[in-house]
């Protein structure tokens, strides 16, 4: 059995757990849910997968079934006609620039508002807590035109630069958060020490915040990935296009093979999912470190 | 948890030699210099953008021309009497109360049916986490295809288990395309408050449960006066979440209908984009976007305040 | 001030100043190597021939390079406007021409008049004169028109033949027409509507027949007469009402797409497809072994008589912000030169509002009724009618769009859509005169 827990219910070393149900019917029931859910949420990633392999001709005859051949082609095709390996770069390129800069300037600010004498804190947090709630629609418009004027549409800025600047409100939030749980008097103990304020911070301080600092990592990476919106105002030539944006223009081409729709939808997916599964439990703490945070 | 301030003899403040401007300088140098990155960048391509948006809502810029033709409230006159935005807003609500309330739900259920942690627990746990980590592209064109009347796969079900009545053009019906498209939303979203339920499980409190059951309480009622009572916390931070997403939901409907049949899912954030980069209507297309500020703004203070009175 | 504070930081900053020296490289263009960059939206299998046909012109001005990127028609309208207005967009695009389309580009100022061009290369002694009609917006010429479209019923002969059904000629055979196919469990009319523009094409067909293509130049171009009128009612009714009643198209119009439409046609589930002239080539690709022919509408009773609408399919334009005038200028003129037009229609099989000596080159039965549609129209001996979304305004096609996938989805009635029309057309015109 995988379980050790007390049929009756109660503590455990694992924690409360409510008590087992006495039919076992009661359990059947609970994997039939649970079963039915696993199904709905598993058969469309497995359907567009093994479509991936099929020619469209096949794709349309016999839906549910497992591919007659494996065709390699469609990847092949897909990744190459597709520039799947352009776009899949230019994410990494995005995500590393965009997510290395939010940790950065959010350590920093979410420090320094923690722990730091700043006279307009208060203010200070408003104006970043407005940006948590005004959404990007509100600046797209005129961020585009901004961004026009800098001449930063032909390049990697284009959305480099506000991909960092509109997520420092929730990297701010979150890094404050986790600073302020820290306990003070061991920043005071360096000071003592006669380190200055950012020893403080590089040496003392920031190893500390480390869990805080893979949360953000996590969260951001995740939402810098598979952001559409920005790239789809700001990206304008296909060179530079994330992932997510080509996949769009690429279903816009090529409506009609479904084969290769197939396969460069799980072309983009693939890098993410693997990442998820290799890392599941760092993705679900942070995730939940975060949530429960806020 | 509260700051109590430096002890004395480490105070930053304390080391400043000289008083005045340039004591000020000392005593916060180091909280500016930390602050002025994140603060400048999000100054020039944040703050301002939206200073400037506003000015843009009293315009009729069409992006091109040199100068900006003043209107006045114009713009605002205009929105009382469009009726695609009325639409659109109304779609937004439904899509803000239906994909609030789903996920939630489900996303609850599945957490307790796996709070005793049987067996498969990790399986389960990874896939009905999984979709999160999509894209919103992925995920329209992985569910376009499965409403597909031709060959997708939800009517091929459907008519394979006897229930072919119920098979149709789900992305094509006007009655039916947003609730469709929302399905796939929540398909996703669930899993985000499935983990986070998952999490805040943990930390309901043995003692009362035990009481609870030693009282004789059933299942339910321990669910109703005991657990949910605990999870209180939770349920706010997720609501908040899906509630603030939701208002600005664009890029699943954009990617998977555009919008239509017939605007029937247009929300206020794709109709905002076409105004903006398909008509060139860039002054209406910044009165719009004001609109879902002031709309996630206000619900954002409701909800704290909710929250405020709750706690209490 | 800040030391790098770990190898990950390091190599970001690094990455970043990489990036950084790139990017000026990317944001302007070298002194004598001239890049040219082209969208359009080629996508199916003429794309290769349209590579060459770049490549030719490439070949024959060694200093320049082409770029090219193709799109789907939607990502295409979604993303031209922004593209075109950073300034830093394509040079030119192959578009569709009309106030609806090119018109909002024109009206914020983003494409170039071409006049002068067409007086230095001569286009108006090649080009029919109609078609440059069809390009021109507010007096001015903005886009060379490239295909000349015409629009009717696609029908799968072979098919047909094998199943002993005769080709209908009036709207009420095509009523009797359908039963017989869905009864043999056939699709009679393969007709998707998702996007929402291949609506137009069956309204331009109906409206064409029951008013005529004298009324209908005179409504489009002099902005005499109504839509409201009971014809343009019967018009809308006898598509979208009655023959979707009658069985004659596949279920969930509204949730099928002009692809998976056409790939209905292909595989032979439907009999037949009422679109334009632009999809011979790919009919020809997918279709090799059946013989199709294409048709006018059949005749709606009491109409006019069946015919042809026609227009400017596509064009291309220039943009007002390229830096390279003179090269986009010369690029335009080699796309419709003899040699050029030869493979325009050897090849890639479009159909250009050109004279083409078409003797030498291989044309499959579909294509040459094309083409003699074409020239007996060309010698006055046809009229055609008009298109009518290339020549609408915005707002009209706007409520094309959202009205005929109502009245399909059955919440709206042919009379209000008629009324609607009217006050959309009405609203248009003010905004944009009539072309």
């Amino acid at each position: 059995m995988a379980t050790s827990v007390a049929p009756r219910g109660g503590a455990t070393r694992a924690g409360w757990m409510p008590p087992r149900l006495s039919r076992s019917g009661g359990e059947i029931a609970r994997y039939a849910v649970l079963l039915a859910f696993l199904v709905v949420f598993l058969l469309p990633i497995l359907w567009i997968w093994s479509s991936a392999f099929k020619s469209s001709i096949e794709i349309a005859r016999s839906p549910f079934g497992l591919p007659e051949t494996l065709r390699w082609e469609n990847l092949t095709e897909a990744w190459t006609t597709g520039r799947f390996d352009r776009y899949l770069w230019n994410s990494v390129i995005y995500c590393t620039a965009i997510v290395g800069g939010v940790v950065a300037l959010s350590c920093l600010a979410g420090y320094a508002l923690a722990l730091l004498p700043l006279p307009a804190r208060d203010a200070i947090l408003l104006v970043f807590l407005l940006g948590l709630m005004v959404p990007f629609q509100s600046v797209m418009i005129p961020l585009y035109y901004l961004l026009r004027d800098l001449q930063m549409l032909e390049t990697y800025w284009a959305f480099i630069v506000p991909g960092i600047a509109l997520r420092l409100p929730f990297g701010i939030f979150l890094m404050r958060g986790f600073f302020r749980g820290l306990p003070p008097e061991l920043a005071d103990a360096a000071r003592l020490d006669g380190a200055n304020e950012w020893g403080v911070f590089r040496q003392v301080m920031l190893p500390l915040a480390t869990p805080g600092l893979a949360t953000l990592v996590v969260f951001q990476f995740m939402f810098t990935w598979n952001q559409f919106l920005m790239p789809l105002v700001f990206v304008q030539r296909d060179e530079l296009r994330p992932v997510s944006l080509g996949t769009m223009f690429f279903f816009g081409r090529f409506t009609a093979d479904r084969g290769m729709i197939a396969a460069g939808v799980t072309i983009s997916m693939l890098p993410v999912v693997l990442l998820y599964l290799l890392l599941q439990r760092r993705f679900i703490e942070g995730i939940t470190a975060g949530a429960l945070k806020s | 948890m509260a700051q109590t301030g430096f002890a004395p003899v480490a105070d930053p403040a304390r080391r400043a030699t000289t008083g005045g401007l340039s004591g000020h300088w000392a005593k916060y140098r180091a909280g500016y210099l930390f602050v002025l990155p994140a603060f400048l960048l999000y100054a020039v391509f944040m703050i301002y953008p939206f200073a400037q948006s506003i000015y843009l809502s009293f315009t009729d810029w069409n992006g091109v021309e040199a100068t900006k033709g003043f209107v006045g409230f114009a713009n605002y006159r205009r929105l009382a009497g469009d009726d695609l935005l009325w639409s659109s807003l109304g779609h937004t609500l439904i899509w803000v109360a239906v994909g609030t309330i789903v996920p939630l739900v489900v996303g609850l259920a599945l957490a307790m049916l796996l709070w005793r942690r049987p067996r498969g627990f990790t399986l389960f746990r990874t896939v009905f986490f999984m979709p999160q980590v999509l894209s919103s592209v992925v995920i329209a064109i992985v569910w376009g295809w499965i409403y597909n009347p031709i060959f997708g796969i939800l009517n091929r079900g459907l008519d394979g288990i006897g229930l072919d009545a119920l098979s149709r053009g789900w992305l094509g019906d006007p009655d039916v395309a947003l609730f469709a498209v929302l399905a796939a939303s929540s398909w996703a979203e669930t899993g985000f408050v499935f983990v986070v339920f998952l999490a805040g499980l943990q930390n309901v409190s043995r003692d009362l449960l035990e009481a609870a059951m030693l009282d004789g309480a059933n299942a339910w009622q321990r669910f109703r006066n005991v657990t949910v009572p605990q999870l209180a916390n939770v349920v706010n931070v997720v609501t908040a979440l899906l509630l603030i997403g939701g208002f600005s939901a664009f890029d699943i409907v954009f990617a998977m209908t555009g919008g239509g049949p017939a605007n029937a899912t247009e929300l206020i954030a794709t109709y905002t984009y076409k105004e903006a980069f398909t008509q060139n209507r860039i002054g209406y297309a910044a009165t719009l976007s004001l609109v879902i500020t002031v709309i996630s703004l206000v619900a954002s203070v409701v909800f704290i305040r909710l929250r405020e009175r709750g706690e209490s | 001030m800040f030391r790098s504070r770990s190898p990950r930081a390091t190599a970001a900053l690094v990455l970043l100043l990489a990036l950084l020296g790139v990017a000026p490289q990317m944001a302007g263009s070298a002194q004598e190597e001239v890049t040219l960059r082209i969208w359009d939206q080629f996508t199916g299998p003429e794309s290769e021939v349209v590579d060459q046909i770049y490549e030719g012109f490439a070949e024959q001005n060694p200093d320049v390079t082409i770029e090219r990127e193709s799109f789907g028609t939607d990502e295409m309208r979604q993303t031209l406007n922004a593209a075109l207005g950073s300034g830093t967009g394509p040079d030119v695009i192959l578009y569709d021409p009309g106030p609806g389309y090119a018109g909002i580009l024109v009206d914020a100022g983003l494409l170039r008049p071409l006049d002068d061009l067409a007086d230095q290369f001569g286009w108006r002694d090649r080009i029919v004169e109609s078609a440059l009609l069809g390009t021109t917006i507010d007096g001015e010429l903005y886009g060379l028109p490239l295909t000349t479209d015409i629009i009717g019923l696609y029908a799968n002969q072979t098919l047909l033949a094998e199943e002993g059904l005769q080709m209908p000629e009036t709207v009420e055979q095509l009523v009797a027409f359908c039963g017989q196919a869905s009864e043999k469990g056939f699709i009679p009319i393969a007709f998707g509507d998702s996007e929402g523009w291949p609506a137009f094409h069956q309204f331009s067909m109906m409206s064409n027949q029951t008013i005529g293509p004298e009324a209908m130049r005179r409504l489009l171009y002099e902005n005499e007469g109504s839509w409201d009128t009971s014809e343009i009612v019967t018009a809308i009714k006898t598509f979208f009402v009655d023959l979707q009643e009658a069985g004659c198209f596949n279920p969930d119009v509204n949730a099928i797409s002009y692809d998976d439409a056409n790939s209905l046609f292909y595989t032979g589930q439907a009999l037949m497809t009422p679109t334009g002239s632009w999809l011979a080539n790919d009919i020809q690709e997918n279709m090799p072994d059946q013989e199709v022919s294409l048709v006018p509408f059949p005749q709606i009773a009491g109409s006019q008589g069946r015919v042809w609408p026609s227009g400017v399919g596509s064009a291309y334009f220039v943009s007002a912000q390229s830096a390279h005038q003179t090269e986009a200028g010369q690029l335009l003129d080699y796309l419709v030169s003899p040699e050029t037009a030869q493979r325009w229609v050897g090849e890639a099989r479009f159909f250009l509002p050109l004279q083409v000596d078409t003797a030498a080159l291989e044309i499959s039965p579909l294509s040459q009724s094309v083409l003699d549609v074409l020239e007996s129209a060309a010698a006055g001996q046809t009229q055609l009618g008009y298109n009518v979304d290339v020549l609408a305004p915005p707002e009209f096609n706007d409520t094309m769009l959202n009205g005929f996938q109502t009245i399909l989805a059955g919440d709206k009635t042919p009379e209000q859509q008629a009324a609607d029309l009217q006050a959309a057309w009405e609203a248009g015109i003010q905004a944009t005169p009539a072309p």
